[in-house]
């Protein structure tokens, strides 16, 4: 009790101020409440849209947000790369990795009388297919030549499992038998994913349509297709470059905008919020008029009236405001759950929307009592005490 | 004068709350004033976010009785490639189904650039081509070319994102040709719903192709000459007896598809600004509790000359509604105003109200006036039920 008192000595105006709050409670408790559902709206929907946007980040980035995307250009004679092309564009990325692959439809035969339509990828080696897909169960073999390696979806789908045979032809060439040796992990999807993958030397031709270049992280690949677009495009569309960090980019920026038109919406409730407590503090001011010209015969400055009145507005918003953030974190560790899988997964925008909630809450209140506060600072003691 | 005296005398009850209310006019101005907002809120987001819509759902205005008509990607009898593409005898069986209708075979090529002059590629930009484009576009400027003609008209995003205008030229090479040609006319904006994507599109005319393949036909029924649904039927009959080949979809049922997504977005902003009501309502509540705080001495006193209960509780629920009524009678003008200020930017006329448009402004009305009546219960059940002789005291 007497550390409260010790500490409540240090700043006067919060004690009188805690004491004024407290002598309406119904009146004041009314006005926090208002800003306490103008700041969980606030809070719920901004730190709820930045945590379905880092989960949407998070899902892009695992589908190979490091990786650049080479394709044919449209000024090339052919349509595809051959080994001296990827030699190329290998010189041109330096150390990093590049992984051709082709896609190709093909037949699957499950019996002699039926066959149906899947996707194939042919990948150069048990390495490279490595590099760019996790593998989920089963191992590669270190020289791959007559075994295949499933999608998690497509062994699923058709209850495959390793060891089983796959009949498989493309176009008009004859039926090969491959043996099911792996299984990839999801997620797989994204940019040339296929349900198939096979080994490069099944094909005859060694055309590819398309390689990636793996690097370390999404910046890396952003200058590497800077590197590729100068060194290949300079007059000429040699090579279609595509990275995911541009698109990334775009991606945060649009999710951003709808974010902040949602809280905007969201804060119109917080505007409202202000004018109750622009009327709480009105009415606080009118019932206390003797009270304060009293304070101001005994020498309270205009100022020091206005801070008196101020901090009430701003113990009210403060108040509102932190039930509002705590009443706000349960929804946002659903949203962060459903999006991030993980409750506590709070993410640096979603604690910044909480905070700034809590500070336009605790602003706002400010600049509602900011009126009333000068309005009776501004009142001549004599006509106040006059009654 | 007197005769709004003489009527007003008729609900008592109302002209003694109207004092009332104007007897705190600083106190039940701000009440107001977050009616107003609340309701503005809630009446703006559903006329802007109607406006919005019916400026998307303009895209399909010019497809007034047309269905798209598509080959399967995998067609049931397995025996047909699935090639995705429309033969030219089957266009010729689809002419023959759509008897009087008009059938356009759209052409999508295959590996299409288009490149500005400044030989840049746009890689986001298609090639499409069909017979009397202007069937279902509008240009903003310049004019359709003639079938035969070295000329393209090109879509309004095309133009705006490369700075073309008419008269530049642009290089399409496609499977069968690359060739330049002289721009002829750019598109009006058809937004993200457009069914054939025109925005980001080049039309060329179909006589540049020597051997056209389709990849969709458009079906037009003229309204005078028959029923896009008979139509439909004869075609699902012709190609999708036994087995489907064929997936015809009307572009009104797109429509209203993309209509129905708009609408439920637009009733999630409309919680999310109907919040503020909700905020309204507490700041009723306070108002009411200190408006009957400071005259408890007075509602005693009308308790004793034998107000009722009820008729107590009556008075503080009309003051109350009163505020509601005076948030309404100003905040519904001020939406209209800011609606008709969206449909100027969104439709180019100020009074494109739409029903769906009006009815979110009357629930906003409705809310408002709802939540005042409501916000003002607590109060007006505690003012009732004091017992005089405490109130008196």
């Amino acid at each position: 009790m007497s550390l409260r008192h010790r500490l409540g000595g240090s700043v006067p105006v919060l004690v009188a101020a805690v004491r004024n709050v407290s002598r309406a409670k119904l009146r004041s408790a009314l006005a926090a409440a208002a800003i306490l559902i103008g700041v969980v709206s606030i809070a719920v929907v901004g730190a709820g849209g930045e945590a379905f946007k880092s989960g949407q980040l998070q899902r892009v980035e695992s589908q190979g947000a490091t990786n650049v995307y080479v394709f044919p250009g449209p000024d090339r004679e052919r349509e595809y790369f051959t080994r001296e092309d990827l030699a190329e564009i290998q010189e041109t990325v330096g150390t990093t990795g590049v992984v051709a692959t082709t896609t190709r439809d093909g037949q699957w035969h499950r019996r002699s009388d039926r066959s149906e339509q899947v996707s194939l990828n042919y990948v150069e080696s048990a390495a490279a297919l490595r590099a760019i897909t996790p593998v989920a169960r089963g191992e590669l073999p270190s020289t791959w030549r007559r075994q295949a390696v499933v999608s998690a979806r497509f062994a699923s789908d058709h209850g495959l499992a390793t060891g089983d045979r796959l009949r498989i032809s493309t176009g008009d060439e004859s039926v090969q038998t491959y043996r099911v040796v792996a299984v990839l992990s999801e997620p797989t999807g994204g940019v040339g994913s296929a349900e198939v993958y096979l080994p490069a030397r099944a094909l005859d031709d060694r055309q590819y349509d398309r390689a990636r270049v793996l690097t370390g992280s999404a910046d890396e690949a952003e200058l590497t297709a800077a590197l590729l677009r100068e060194e290949f495009n300079e007059r000429r569309d040699r090579l279609l470059v595509f990275e995911l960090t541009s698109l990334l980019r775009l991606f945060t920026q649009v999710v951003n905008g709808i974010n902040t038109f949602l809280v905007g919406i969201g804060a119109i409730s917080l505007v409202v919020a202000g004018v109750a407590i622009a009327n709480t503090m009105l009415m606080a001011v009118i019932r206390r008029r003797e009270e304060i010209g009293v304070l101001r015969a005994v020498g309270y400055s205009r100022g020091a009236v206005v801070r008196i009145l101020l901090a009430e507005a701003g113990l009210i918003g403060a108040a509102g405001a932190t039930a509002g953030v705590v009443l706000a974190l349960p929804a946002v560790m659903v949203a962060n759950a459903a999006f991030l899988g993980d409750p506590l997964a709070f993410t640096p925008g979603a604690v910044g929307y909480l905070a700034a909630a809590f500070a336009f809450g605790v602003g706002i209140s400010l600049l509602a009592g900011a009126y009333p506060a000068w309005r009776a600072a501004n009142e001549r003691p004599v006509d106040a005490l006059r009654g | 004068m007197r005769l709004l005296a003489r009527l007003a005398g008729y609900v008592p009850t109302v002209v003694l709350a109207r004092r009332n209310v104007s007897r705190a006019s600083a106190r039940s101005a701000l009440a107001v004033v977050a009616v107003v907002i609340g309701v503005v809120a809630v009446g703006g987001v559903g006329l802007g976010g109607e406006a919005f819509t019916q400026n998307q759902l303009e895209a399909y205005d010019g497809f007034g009785g047309v269905a798209t008509v598509s080959q399967l990607d995998y067609p049931d009898d397995g025996a047909a490639e699935p090639n995705g593409e429309l033969s030219e005898q089957e266009v010729g069986r689809l002419r023959q189904a759509a008897g009087s209708a008009a059938v356009i075979p759209v052409v999508r090529p295959a590996n299409d650039t288009v490149r500005t002059p400044d030989g840049e590629a746009l890689f986001t930009v298609r090639v499409v081509s069909m017979s009397d484009p202007s069937r279902f576009y509008e240009l903003r400027s310049g004019s359709f070319p003639a079938s035969s003609s070295r000329a393209v008209v090109v879509g309004s995003r095309v133009a705006e994102n490369n700075d073309l205008a008419v008269g530049d030229r642009v290089t399409v090479s496609t499977d069968s040709f690359a060739r330049s040609f002289r721009v002829a006319g750019v598109l009006k904006g058809q937004g993200f719903s457009d069914p054939l994507s025109a925005d980001r599109s080049v039309f060329v005319p179909v006589g540049q192709f020597d051997d056209p393949t389709y990849d969709e036909a458009l079906v037009q029924v003229d309204a005078q000459d028959g029923s896009l649904d008979e139509t439909v039927e004869r075609v699902e009959t012709e190609f999708n007896g036994r087995d489907r080949s064929v997936f015809v979809d009307r572009v009104s049922d797109q429509r209203d598809q993309r209509a129905e997504t708009f609408e439920q977005i637009n009733l999630f902003l409309l919680g999310l600004g109907a919040v503020s009501l909700l905020v309204a309502a507490v700041t009723i509540t306070n108002t009411m509790l200190m408006s009957i705080a400071e005259r408890e001495g007075e509602l005693g006193v009308l308790r004793a000359v034998g107000y009722g209960t009820w008729a107590v509780l009556r008075l503080v629920v009309v003051e109350a509604a009163l505020l509601g009524v005076a948030g309404v009678a100003v905040g519904v003008p001020l939406t209209l105003g800011i609606g008709a200020a969206v449909n100027h930017a969104l439709l180019g006329d100020p009074l494109a109200f739409t029903a769906t448009g009006l009815r979110y402004v009357a629930l906003g009305a409705a809310l408002g006036l709802g939540i005042a009546v409501f916000g003002g219960l607590y109060p007006a059940w505690r003012a009732a039920t004091r017992e005089p002789v405490e109130a008196l005291e």
